[in-house]
């Protein structure tokens, strides 16, 4: 589904943020992506939709080399949750929300309602539709921002810190929503006990470079591992 | 600090009464969008020493705000926190045309005084004007009208996203506000010598968010043109009401009724 190769990525400032990092993520997988902070993960993903340039190396995704003429297409494909739902919440009600990225890719309006009434009735946010952003909680906003990627039927949802921000009781609702979503995920995380919980493969990073990357049972077990890459 | 927690918390009360189920609310988006500019265009043709002429134009006001059932409070609050930039405006006026106009009882009234009540009324009613669009129609159906009378793009997309960030905006300045004080606790506000560091730390992190926000609108296919779902046609009778509508505004605006009135009598 997504190849990965030799990625690396280098900011203006001469900051490597990701190093020679080569990953393959198959269909179904739930990935967990660990690491300290400054460790790389938000530039990761963030680079698999084009937001941060590439500076070395390739990604595919499903055969589609991720380039300038291509980025629409991914984009449509690989759907990224922002750590801060603020930041994607800018229409200015939850049903516009929602609609914003199957109107922007040319969904008729009758398609747009109906993907918009099933990932609201999906994420049972239903009775949301006609509130305004700000005046949702921290996980009334994680939800909404979750359907506003989802109604655009992505086959891979990219996730960044998708717990900060939530109370317990948010971030316990938070957990069967991911099992249940059925596409491939990427979760860029601090949050191990989550990753344990939902992931079937866990990539730790550390300086820009994977240095871990398998079953959760084998890495997270590994104490010695998780204590060198600062976790 | 409370001022701005209060303007918080209330910032979208006027949305909640545009939840309302009146016949103003009930009316087409469209109607109550051309009715509106129409009226803003009208009120600030007249001349600046134009008063009595400006007088009927409070029908507008006040037959939309009974219909509509929207409390004055709301809108009068909003109300001053625009007219002291109009008041200032026309406080020059006073100042640069002290030539009499009139006496009104022995007392000498300048033209600068005549133009500075002028002004202010015309800020009034127009800004009430608006106030009572918001608080009759939601902020989506609004953008899509903008949309749909040729209103550039970027405008109406501007209009949104100061509307759905503004509190954002205000939470963020609390709360750095906040932090600021729990350091400085003897000072009564922000001193002066920190005030740059303050207004440029908002408008730095203001750029970052506005970065963040644009990622996520490219994320999900935005290439600069606002999509909406199209909404019905008024019915005939919303367009029989706005060529009745149009027609009454032209003939106060025309027509001084009170000066017509005085000179009867």
């Amino acid at each position: 589904m997504i190849k990965i190769e030799g990625l690396k990525i280098k900011y203006p400032d001469g900051n490597t943020a990701i190093n020679d990092v080569t990953l393959h993520i198959n269909e179904g997988d739930t990935v967990a992506v660990i690491g300290a902070n400054g460790a790389g993960k938000s530039t990761l993903l963030m680079s698999l939709v084009g937001i941060v340039p590439i500076t070395e190396g390739t990604v595919m995704v499903d055969d589609l080399m991720l380039e300038k003429s291509t980025l629409a297409k991914i984009r449509q494909k690989i759907g990224l949750v922002f750590q801060n739902p603020d930041d994607q919440l800018f229409m200015t009600h939850v049903y516009e929300d929602i609609a914003f990225g199957p109107r922007n890719y040319g969904a008729s309006e009758a398609e747009v309602q109906e993907r918009v009434e099933k990932v609201m009735k999906q994420l049972d946010i239903k009775h949301l539709a006609r509130r305004l952003p700000s005046k949702l909680s921290g996980g009334e906003k994680r939800m909404v921002a979750i359907a506003g990627v989802l109604a655009m039927d992505p086959v891979l949802m990219l996730f960044d810190e998708p717990t900060s921000f939530l109370d317990p009781r948010s971030r316990r609702n938070l957990l069967p929503v991911f099992t249940k979503l059925p596409v491939t995920k990427v979760i860029a995380t601090h949050d191990l006990e989550m990753a344990a919980a939902i992931c079937n493969r866990v990539i730790i990073l550390q300086n820009g470079r994977v240095v871990a990357d398998g079953i959760p049972e084998t890495v997270l077990q590994n104490k010695e591992l998780l204590e060198s890459a600062g976790l | 600090m409370t001022m701005l927690s209060k303007a918080t918390y209330g910032f979208h009360s006027l949305e909640k009464i545009a939840e309302g189920e009146t016949i103003i609310h009930r009316l087409n988006p469209l109607t109550k969008t051309i009715t509106t500019f129409l009226y803003v265009v009208l009120v600030v043709s007249f001349d600046r020493y134009s008063i009595s002429g400006l007088l009927p134009f409070l029908f507008y006001p006040v037959v939309f705000m009974s219909l509509g059932e929207i409390p004055l409070k709301p809108l009068l609050s909003r109300l001053a926190i625009a007219l002291p930039f109009c008041i200032f405006a026309g406080a020059a006026n006073v100042i640069f045309d002290q030539e009499t106009m009139l006496t009104l009882l022995g007392v000498p009234i300048s033209y600068g005084l005549v133009s500075l009540v002028s002004i202010t009324l015309k800020a009034g009613l127009t800004v009430i004007a608006v106030l009572i669009l918001i608080a009759t129609t939601k902020m989506p159906a609004i953008s899509r009208q903008l949309i749909r009378l040729k209103v550039p793009t970027i405008f109406v997309l501007l209009i949104s996203m100061i509307y759905r960030y503004i509190s954002v905006a205000l939470e963020e300045t609390i709360n750095m506000y906040m932090a600021y004080s729990l350091r400085s606790p003897r000072s009564k506000g922000i001193k002066i010598k920190d005030m740059g560091s303050f207004v440029g730390q908002l408008l730095l992190r203001s750029f970052d968010r506005g970065e963040r926000v644009y990622f996520a609108m490219k994320c999900r296919g935005f290439s600069g043109d606002y999509k909406y779902v199209p909404t019905p046609e008024p019915p005939a009778l919303e367009w029989l009401y706005m060529i009745s509508f149009t027609a009454l505004a032209v003939i106060l605006r025309l027509v001084n009724i009170p000066d017509l009135i005085s000179s009867i009598i």
